[in-house]
């Protein structure tokens, strides 16, 4: 098995620089997701290591083997393409067999693997027929099976799903996360949806204009991200930000006092881990989750906000309730049968520990302090 | 029949016959006068003489004739030669590859060439036949600049290959159109199906043969189809150059019915070349609209 290796990787147009310098070392086996918004340069970084984008600067490795000037066909890739890019004159077999026949594979064992696949994919009745005669599902099993046949080392998906509707779309994501399973190749895959990036990932690299903001587990991204980017764009609703400076309080505690829109600041004591925070300015970062309808009650390590709710959003199993708590929106994601309402004012509360410190100026992580 | 027209229409009939007029008598004329063609191919009617007032039916007399005189059957030589060379070759292969090669060239390039090859295609064809003649006439273009500098004793082409000098002449004027056409066919092929190939491990000339090629196939059948038939009764180019000649060496059928109606003043038998003609193009035609068709 193999693992990739990208150092110091850069791509520019001109004088236009879009990748900035990424160091990623992807272990064999593993399935990592590149996420971020439009425009921050995940596609782009596939296809410098698919090999269909040349490499500014920085060298990409693939087994220890540099392929910075390796053909794309030499690279023991295989990519799955977002508009999944079957050959349109060509039937199911035929597609799956193209990259077997230029190889000048042994028409057997061309057979041999393609209908191995079908099968696997449940496309063996629809082998003889043009993609035209394929619904978008089955497109996008084409290409994966045109994938897999020629027995990569690495697989590549740019946003294989985002032509899909949601129920295919799931049903094909558990799909794609059992292909990996069973193959245990390498993957990467590209997505927007960080849904996508949650389920399939074992590591998640985030990027932003170019540079990699974080390249962790979808827990630690979700739970600890790098900075105030990966908490706003990972998760839906995203993590609250909200600003806070902090002052020392009773006994030389850390007491944060969080700015609202409109209304006096409310006090939040710290836990002990965050006594050096003292004097700075930091944002706090809260997942809607980690919030609590109800007064504090028997639990010490909760701070409770007192807050108008300006909108409350039935999902089903989830009432999210905006709040006027910042000057942004502020969201708090609550069972269903929580009693808040629209336009009434509710008391929430929180699990301190749960709060996520970065730094004001720079937005990047403050760990806690370890005793 | 007009269950799916819309509701204001099925209402009103005679709003409906009366919009029809004009489509009915356009189609009238044009079956009058393709049925007057027909008609006339029987007779012997002439332009002038005697024949011309006092004309009978003759029956098959005039396609008898296509076959067994020398005219008809050396022009349906000479158009087949002109058009196979010329469209089909010519112009749809130098329009393909300037089409290709111009994808990834720079604006200015790429607007430079443009310029060039359309306009050899909206310059009239007379204006065109005079430029072709002064290239290569004796001591023209052609050989003061290539043969005269390399010793070759010039010549005078029009006379010594006069069909090459008017294929050369109609590949350079209809470029154009196969290029302008190609262009934006190209863009209709998706670069992720031609970077699959890649990744698949096509080479650039498996990637135009294998990919590239067969997604074009209904462009290539319909540019096909077009430059076939303006070049199968292409008239002006040919008649300002060489008017036909030297004797019948560039007579091509358009050129063999204008003679024969006008100046022989036949018009029977020049109706019965055209109605030759029209059923070789129609032929033509099915056989490129099948190719048009998907095989599945």
């Amino acid at each position: 098995m193999t693992g990739v290796v990208l150092n110091d990787v850069r791509k520019s147009y001109g004088d236009l620089q879009v990748i900035h310098g990424i160091d990623l070392s992807i272990d064999p086996g593993d399935f990592i997701v590149f996420v971020g918004p439009s425009g921050c340069g995940k596609s782009t970084l596939l296809r410098m290591i698919a090999g269909l984008e040349r490499i500014s600067d920085g060298t990409v490795s693939i087994s220890g083997r540099v392929v910075n000037d390796v053909p794309a066909p030499d690279r023991g890739i295989s990519m799955v393409f977002q508009s999944y890019a079957l050959y349109p004159h060509m039937t199911v077999g035929d597609n799956m067999a193209f990259g077997l026949r230029i190889r000048r594979t042994p028409a057997e064992r061309i057979r041999e693997t393609v209908g191995q696949a079908a099968e696997a994919l449940q496309l063996g009745q629809y082998i003889d027929r043009l993609p035209k005669a394929l619904s978008g599902g089955q497109r996008q099993r084409v290409a994966i099976g045109r994938a897999i046949v020629r027995e990569p080392e690495v697989f590549l998906f740019d946003e294989p799903l985002s032509n899909l509707d949601a129920a295919l779309r799931n049903q094909t994501r558990m799909e794609i996360a059992r292909l990996h399973r069973e193959i245990g190749a390498t993957m990467i895959y590209v997505t927007h949806d960080q849904i996508e990036a949650l389920t399939l990932a074992t590591k998640i690299a985030v990027l932003k204009d170019g540079e990699l903001q974080q390249f962790d587990t979808p827990d630690r991204v979700y739970n600890q991200p790098a900075n105030t980017f990966v908490a706003g764009f990972m998760g839906a609703p995203p993590m609250n930000l909200v600003a806070a400076e902090i002052i020392a309080g009773d006994g030389g505690a850390a007491v944060a006092v969080l700015e609202r829109a409109g209304q006096p600041p409310v006090h939040v004591g710290l836990p002990a881990s965050r006594k050096r925070l003292v004097g700075r300015r930091v944002v706090f970062g809260l997942r809607p989750e980690a919030i609590c309808s109800g007064p504090v009650g028997s639990r010490p390590d909760h701070a409770e906000i007192d807050v108008d709710i300006d909108y409350v959003e039935v999902t089903g199993a989830d009432r999210i309730a905006v709040t006027n708590f910042t000057s942004g929106p502020f969201y708090a994601r609550l069972p269903a049968d929580a009693d808040v309402h629209e336009g009434r004012r509710a008391r929430l509360n929180f699990d301190r520990d749960k709060i996520n410190v970065f730094d004001a100026d720079t937005g990047a992580r403050i760990a806690e302090e370890t005793p | 029949m007009f269950d799916d027209a819309k509701p204001w229409i099925q209402r009103d009939w005679k709003l409906v016959a009366a919009m029809l007029i004009p489509a009915i008598a356009v189609i009238a004329l044009l079956l009058y006068m393709a049925g007057w063609i027909l008609v006339m191919s029987f007779t012997d009617l002439a332009l002038f003489g005697r024949k011309a007032t006092e004309w009978s039916f003759v029956g098959f007399d005039n396609y008898e004739r296509l076959f067994k005189r020398r005219g008809f059957l050396n022009s349906l030589w000479v158009t087949t030669v002109f058009t196979v060379f010329s469209a089909i070759i010519g112009q749809n292969i130098l329009g393909f590859a300037m089409a290709a090669a111009l994808r990834n060239t720079g604006r200015f390039t790429k607007s430079f060439v443009e310029g060039a090859v359309i306009l050899g295609w909206i310059l009239p064809d007379v204006v065109a036949a005079y430029v072709w003649s002064a290239t290569f006439t004796e001591n023209g273009l052609v050989d003061l600049a290539i043969l005269q500098p390399f010793g070759i004793e010039t010549r005078n082409f029009i006379n010594d290959h006069p069909l090459f000098v008017v294929i050369v002449a109609n590949v350079w004027k209809g470029a154009a159109w196969s290029y302008i056409l190609y262009s934006a066919a190209l863009d209709t092929v998706p670069s992720e199906v031609v970077e699959a190939a890649r990744v698949d491990g096509a080479t650039p000339l498996q990637r135009a043969w294998h990919i590239t090629l067969p997604i074009l196939r209904p462009h290539i059948a319909t540019n096909c189809l077009f430059i076939t038939i303006s070049s199968f009764v292409y008239f002006p180019l040919i008649y300002a150059l060489t008017g036909g000649g030297p004797g019948r060496k560039t007579q091509v059928l358009s050129i063999f019915v204008y003679q024969e109606s006008f100046a022989v003043g036949k018009l029977g038998y020049g109706s019965a070349i055209s109605v030759a003609m029209v059923l070789i193009v129609a032929f033509l035609s099915i056989f490129y609209v099948r190719l048009l068709k998907d095989p599945r």
